[in-house]
């Protein structure tokens, strides 16, 4: 049974990594097309939406929220590849550009409320009068290189940069006085390891470190690009509920590959428990095994973006204010500036709680996993 | 760290766990009832007896993971 969830998990991840490479092939030719199109500044007759009231709600959304090109300031932005793939109408890639924030139809597809569908209305035509083709929405997948995976791309690579030159520093050094960023990362990967693996695995620690070291380092980047605001930071990676539930995912496909028979009989039948008792307990522990890694998902979710809305919704308060008089307008951007600041300092806190948290949950539930019966006895004396 | 045996909790474990205790509590009440409420649409019956019961049940179900949760345990 094990070696049948093993082999499928494989065969899972071998298809990700596929669809990731098909990807990457489709990317290339797009790129060119990006390059003449960056920085491209938009028409006059988008001026107009200068003048429109300013709309909270929307400005703090569209900052959470992921996107397909990356808003810069005004109605400059960076061009994104679009990739969609469709059962009827096979893949198509090209520039966010062709879709100019959303006002024109291009290769059969349009944005509508920030999401790609199908429509069949000509390249160019004007998006907000073309009608969406509900059928063939539904068999289109987007696998776009939105912004939230750009920045993803972009903390990845700095992760690389940082253990790989790390990992030189232990071949050159040894285990000698670490030196450089090896003196930051170094008592790091020690606390993840005595504080967290060691402290909630036990003996058989070792196995789950690559993982535990990747997510906490993985979140805690995400989580610190995510408050600077220029490009190529600042987008929402840890706060996009995707994100969270793949890595929620990830814990609970290991937890339950590790899962021994201790682990199962305590869930299915928990010793000691009278029968009709066990009538819904079981039921209970069942669900609690989603439950828990959903709970992972909702909470890194809903801090990252609760700092973040909390922030915008500071900013908001100048044009509020701005609106009714420009005079109040600058005077409450001084007491923005100074919340700002506070939050910005208490979101630097969370970003490191909550990739802790996330590693810790992960570490104990992995913990329950592997706990044999002879550590419960040992745990009870 | 640990000198007493293999696997020693730091003081703030008990509290990182029961940190997701609300929304697990509100989740085994939620699924107990969706599961209720799934069944009185599979089966149409004309009073919705068997969402009124698992709710209850989930609360029930809720209040046990309380016990079992905080009450324990090594």
């Amino acid at each position: 049974m094990k070696a049948l969830i093993r082999a499928g998990f494989l065969l899972f991840s071998s298809l990700l990594i596929g669809s990731a490479v098909a990807q990457h092939e489709g990317h290339e030719h797009a790129t060119e097309l990006e390059i003449e199109n960056v920085f491209e500044e938009h028409s006059s007759d988008h001026e107009a939406h200068g003048t429109e009231k300013f709309n909270p709600g929307e400005m703090i959304m569209g900052h959470v929220g992921d996107e397909h090109g990356w808003h810069l300031w005004g109605h400059t932005s960076i061009p994104l590849p679009i990739l969609v793939y469709n059962t009827e109408r096979g893949f198509s890639n090209f520039s966010s550009s062709n879709f100019d924030h959303g006002h024109k139809t291009h290769g059969g597809y349009m944005l509508h409320e920030g999401k790609v569908v199908a429509t069949d209305a000509p390249d160019g035509a004007d998006a907000h009068h073309a009608s969406v083709n509900e059928e063939l929405t539904k068999s289109t997948w987007d696998i776009s290189i939105t912004k939230n995976v750009l920045g993803m791309f972009v903390s990845m690579a700095i992760l690389l940069w940082v253990m790989l030159s790390v990992a030189n520093g232990y071949k050159k050094r040894g285990v000698g006085a670490p030196k450089g960023l090896q003196s930051f990362i170094e008592p790091i990967i020690v606390f993840i390891r005595d504080d967290v693996a060691k402290a909630n695995i036990g003996p058989k620690y070792e196995r789950f470190m690559p993982y535990l070291l990747t997510v906490f380092f993985f979140i805690l980047l995400n989580n610190l690009t995510g408050l600077i605001p220029i490009f190529p930071f600042g987008a929402n990676v840890t706060g996009s509920i995707s994100v969270t539930f793949a890595l929620a995912a990830i814990t609970f496909v290991i937890t339950l590959i590790h899962g021994n028979r201790h682990y199962w009989g305590h869930i299915l039948a928990m010793p000691g428990v009278p029968k009709p008792v066990l009538l819904i307990l079981t039921p209970v522990e069942i669900l609690g095994v989603f439950l828990r890694p959903a709970i992972l998902m909702i909470r890194l979710f809903a801090n990252i973006t609760a700092g973040h809305i909390i922030v915008l919704s500071f900013f908001a308060l100048i044009f509020i204010f701005g609106e009714i008089n420009a005079g109040l307008g600058w005077g409450v951007s001084i007491f923005t500036l100074v919340f700002t600041i506070f939050m910005s300092m208490l979101e630097l806190l969370v970003a490191f709680i909550q990739a802790f948290v996330f590693t810790f949950l992960s570490a104990m539930y992995f913990g329950a996993a592997v706990e044999g019966h002879d550590d419960h006895k040992e745990s009870l004396v | 760290m640990s000198k007493k045996g293999p696997k020693e909790e730091p003081p703030y474990a008990a509290y990182l766990r029961l940190t997701g205790l609300g929304l697990s509590m509100a989740g085994i009440v939620l699924g107990f009832t969706f599961l209720g409420y799934w069944l009185d649409g599979l089966l149409r019956w004309r009073f919705p007896i068997l969402t009124l019961v698992l709710a209850l049940t989930g609360v029930a179900g809720a209040m046990l993971h309380l016990f079992k949760e905080t009450g324990k345990k090594h």
